[in-house]
Order: C-alpha cells, then structure tokens, then sequence
C-alpha cells in the first residue's frame, strides 16, 4: 500500500521527463561533435566557429554525440516501447481472463493457447523474426515485431491469474445476487468483475513493464533492439560490450540512473501489491 | 492417470509442432541465403553457385522443404550448416552440453538460493529487525531491476580474469564448470525465485497443520522443512519449469556476453547468417527441452498432490 503513491509519483515525474525532456535537449540526438569523442561532462567544452560556448552536461559518447540529448529522447522512445509491449500484452490477457471465468466456451481454447505458448522459446522466435525481416527494416517495423512478440509470450501468466482471481470472485455472494437477478455475462464482467481486478490488473501492468523495458536493454546489447541512430536506454547502454569503457566513460551509465529509480519503485509496488492480493 | 496426464500433454505436442513451423518458415523466408556472400568472391563461378544451390536449397516450396527436412531430421540428419561448415546435428551435439550446464547449474543455484533465503525469511519473521527486513525487500526490488545483460558486463568487469569461463577451457576443449556465467544467470533470477518461495513457504505456514506440529513441541525449522515446504510443491513446480524456459531464453545473453560457447551463442551467429537448417535445428532442439521441462513438473506435480491423483 505504502508503495503504490511511491511508484505512482515516480512514474509520473518520468513520463513527464519522457514527454517534456526531448523538448528541451540542447543538441539534435544525431549530431555529431567530432572534436569531443568520448569527452566528460563539462560545462565550457571550448568553442563552436561562431564563438558559442559547447556545453555537455552528460558527456559525449563514442562517436562524439550529446549524452543529454539522447537519453532526453531514449528516455521517451523506451518508455514509450515498454508501454506498448506491456500494454499489448494486457490487451490480450485481460478479455481472455475474465472471458474464460464466465463462460466455458472460452476458458478451454484459452487454457491450451495458454499452455502452448508457455512452452514455446521465445528468444528464438524473437531471433527467427528479427533474421526474416531485412537489415534495414525501418524501426517502426521493429518495434511492431517487438511490441507483438513480447504481447504473445508473455499474456498468458497474467490471463491464467485473472481467470483464478475473477472465479472466485463468481463465488461470492453479490455475483450470485446479481446473476439471479438475470444479469447478462457482459454486464458481469463490466459492473462487477472488472473493478474489482483492477488493483490487480495495475499490479501485472507494473511486472510486465518492468520485464519489457529490462527486455529491452537486453536485446540491444545482442543488436536486436531499437536500431541507431535513434536513441533508447537500451542501445545507449549496448556500447558497453566493451567493458572497458565504464572505466574510462563512466557518464556512458547514465541510461542507469533513468532506468534504475523507475524500475526499483515499481518492482517495490508490484511485489507489495502482489503479496497484499494473494495472501 | 492417463486421463488426467492427456489434456497436458496435447497442448505441449501442440507448442512443438508451432515452434517447428514457426522457425522453419521463417528462416525459410529470410532474405538473402547462405550463399549470399560467395555471389560477392570473385573466384566462385556462377555456375558453382547454381550447383551449390541446386543441391543444398532446391527452389521449391516451403512446405515441400520442410516435410524433406522433417523426413531426414527423424533419421538424425538436420541438414548441413553453412555458417560452420559442418552437420547440424555435429554442431548441435557439440554446443548442447555447455549450455546445459550453464541452465542447470544457475537453475540450481537461483532455486536453491531462493528457497533458502525464503525458509529464513519465514522462520526469522519475529526475531530480525524491521531495518533489515525492508532492505531485503529494497535489495531484492533493486536487483529485480538491474538488467541481466548489466550484470553480465559488470561479472565481466570486476571478476577476476581467472573465472572467466573462455579461458578455463581444458587443452582438449572439454568446457569446464561455467561458474560465473551461471552466477550471473542466477542472481537476475533470485528475485524471481525468492519471492515466490516466500510468499508460497508465508501461505503455508499460516495452516493449522503447522500450529498442530508446532504446538506438538517440534522446531520451527523442522516444521518449516518437513511440513510448511512439502505444501509449496503444489504452487512451485510449475514455476521451477517455467523459470527453466526462461534461464533458457536468457542464456542467449548471457552467452553471448560472457562467451560461453554454448547453444544461445550458436543461435545469434545463426541469425546473422540466415543459417536456415541451423535456426530449424535450435528452435527443434530448444522447444523439445522446454516441453520435456514442463511434462517433467506436470509429472512431478501429479505425484507430489494426491489431490490430482484422486479421481
């Protein structure tokens, strides 16, 4: 409980930071300055021709670009992306859950599409995809194969603890009140099942976006991410596949400091919630 | 009881039967094949490549191709990869046992860990202190939000040289324990694990059987190990399979990061190749284990809960 204001505030500063941040960004997230490759933040990095003072407050990374301004943009495209794949994978979980706890027609199909795409590898299917789509897929392609991939493998988990959660809310004494009263499965599921889920609902939206943003970050470093030179916290983080360079770019972490604090107040809401709910 | 195993087991035939088709039709539709790069050698006569192609990606269709290939895989043969020059199923053979050290050495560090820290948790409830306590919750919450793939390159930055897993290969090649690699796999899954374990090890230990054997005289640590965790089976079995498919998938990574020569590494060349008997022959091979995974935990499940065996 005490966590939920917690991740609420946080996750709004962020998606605030996500909205306004690139607006602000003091240089474009492609421009390069090939003077300043790899150089610390500082405020007076020396001059441009027309005399302005070059500042980067962030550093720059490997090929002279502003840390500031990437991660001002990153910021927006990964939170944006883990949004759309969690999102996605609600919009499947949540009508098959509570479809299947009202009417049987339902609940079979859905139980075995569950069941089979628990088993199925989905990094390979990830990595099959990503080989038949060309080398220069443009990233809106990419982010559609990621946000669909991501929904179908990971709907089911959600939808099984739905199902769980709104049979037995069918148990209780006003469901059984409303349906001798002859109310119709839909209205069931709008008036009574659906309020009541949605703590819960919020709870796997939290888990699934947290798994979708570290997803992220994972398949970067592996190339299979948001492709340059658009910028995400994920292939912002991939040049340090050399691990080298966190000892001499330390500001190269910065992706970190967004992801990191999101990420750990979510988790302490979502882990809280989900004890709170099942016990 | 075969009643009851059936329904399980047809969804998971099901899985492989998708995945197949799934892996061959779309390495089958990569563009560009194995060959792409000879078109560029100067010394590779078009009609080598044509002969080449004629005999090891005949131009039919894709069904055709894969009924060929799922006649010659039932003998053994997954066809030839072109990437390595060698058998896939040499490949396979050779890549498989490192790989399964990797995920069974890190499930059981991730599992043996979380259930060990979750019986603490359970049986220090009263004694430890609440700051402790929430910086656990913070901890755990903390690593749940590290990316594996930081992890890794963290393993890779501060351990020692001589636990790098690359460079402990025996003269012979034989691969050594991954230990590193597995600890890295371990530790972003010991949230999962922990939580689990403690919220199922929480809920049974509320259960009058506990108070009975409690108030009976016997240690809360007994009671914990023989009578609250047996009751947690039911709940973690079908977690302790589906964290397998998962360190599974996350081996890829941390493989790929950390250079353990294992099957994940194997499927990343593939792709960047368009391998296509290879990509066939790794989504074969992956689905299998992770349906023998889950049959196994649905098997184990069925005979740890009476329950399931009643009617």
């Amino acid at each position: 409980m005490r966590f939920r204001r917690l991740a609420a505030t946080v996750a709004l500063v962020w998606l605030a930071l996500a909205t306004l941040g690139p607006l602000l960004a003091p240089y474009s997230y492609r421009a390069q300055d090939r003077d300043l490759i790899l150089h610390a933040p500082c405020m007076r990095c020396g001059m441009t021709a027309d005399g302005a003072a070059r500042a980067h407050w962030l550093g720059t990374d490997d090929l002279g670009r502003d840390v500031l301004s990437r991660l001002l943009l990153g910021t927006r495209i990964s939170l944006t992306l883990a949004i759309a794949m969690a999102g996605g994978a609600l919009a499947i979980a949540v009508p098959v859950g509570l479809w299947s706890a009202v009417s049987p027609a339902v609940d079979v199909p859905g139980r075995i599409a569950g069941e089979v795409v628990r088993g199925l590898p989905w990094i390979f299917v990830l990595l099959a995809v990503r080989s038949a789509l060309p080398l220069n897929a443009s990233p809106v392609t990419l982010v559609l194969a990621l946000v669909t991939i991501f929904a179908a493998a990971t709907w089911a988990v959600p939808a099984w603890i739905f199902r769980g959660t709104a049979r037995a809310l069918m148990q209780r004494e006003f469901m059984a009140a409303a349906r001798a009263l002859g109310a119709s499965r839909r209205y069931l599921i709008y008036r009574h099942l659906w309020p009541n889920l949605q703590p819960l609902v919020w709870t796997y939206f939290a888990f699934l976006f947290i798994a979708a943003a570290l997803a992220e970050v994972s398949l970067s470093m592996i190339g299979l991410g948001i492709p340059e030179p658009l910028p995400s916290l994920g292939n912002m983080l991939a040049v340090l596949r050399n691990p080298s360079l966190i000892q001499h770019a330390w500001w190269l972490l910065a992706p970190l400091g967004v992801l990191l604090p999101l990420l750990t107040c979510l988790n302490l809401y979502a882990f809280s919630e989900s004890r709170r709910l099942s016990g | 009881m075969l009643a009851r195993l059936l329904p399980r087991i047809l969804p998971r035939l099901t899985t492989l039967a998708i995945a197949l088709l799934l892996g061959f039709v779309l390495a089958a539709h990569a563009p560009g094949d194995a060959f792409s790069d000879l078109e560029l050698d100067p010394a590779i006569s078009p009609h080598t490549l044509a002969s080449l192609r004629a005999r090891y990606a005949p131009d039919q269709p894709v069904g055709q191709r894969l009924t060929a290939w799922l006649g010659a895989a039932s003998h053994g043969d997954m066809g030839y990869s072109f990437t390595f020059h060698r058998p896939v199923t040499t490949l396979l053979r050779e890549r498989t046992p490192s790989t399964a050290r990797l995920v069974i050495l890190a499930w059981l560090l991730a599992w043996s860990l979380g259930v060990g820290l979750a019986g603490w948790a359970v049986l220090s409830r009263s004694t430890a202190g609440a700051v402790l306590r929430s910086s656990l919750v913070l901890a755990t919450s903390a690593l749940a939000s590290l990316p594996l793939a930081m992890l890794a390159i963290a393993a890779l930055l501060w351990a020692p040289v001589q636990w790098l897993p690359s460079l402990l290969m025996a003269p012979d090649n034989t691969p050594t324990w991954p230990w590193l690699p597995a600890a890295v796999l371990a530790l972003a899954f010991l949230p999962l694990t922990y939580l689990q374990c403690a919220n199922a090890l929480a809920l049974a230990w509320e259960k009058d059987f506990v108070l009975t054997a409690l108030s009976q005289g016997h240690r809360p640590r007994y009671v914990l190990w023989r009578h609250a965790f047996p009751n947690t089976w039911d709940t973690l079995l079908p977690l302790a399979a589906l964290t397998f498919a998962q360190l599974l998938a996350d081996a890829v990574i941390v493989e790929t990061l950390l250079n353990w020569p294992g099957i994940g590494q194997l499927a990343v060349t593939a792709v960047t190749e368009h391998d296509v008997p290879l990509v066939a022959g790794l989504v074969l091979l992956t689905s299998v284990v992770v349906v023998a995974t889950n049959m196994l935990a649905d098997f184990l499940q069925f005979l740890s809960n009476p329950r399931l065996r009643m009617t």
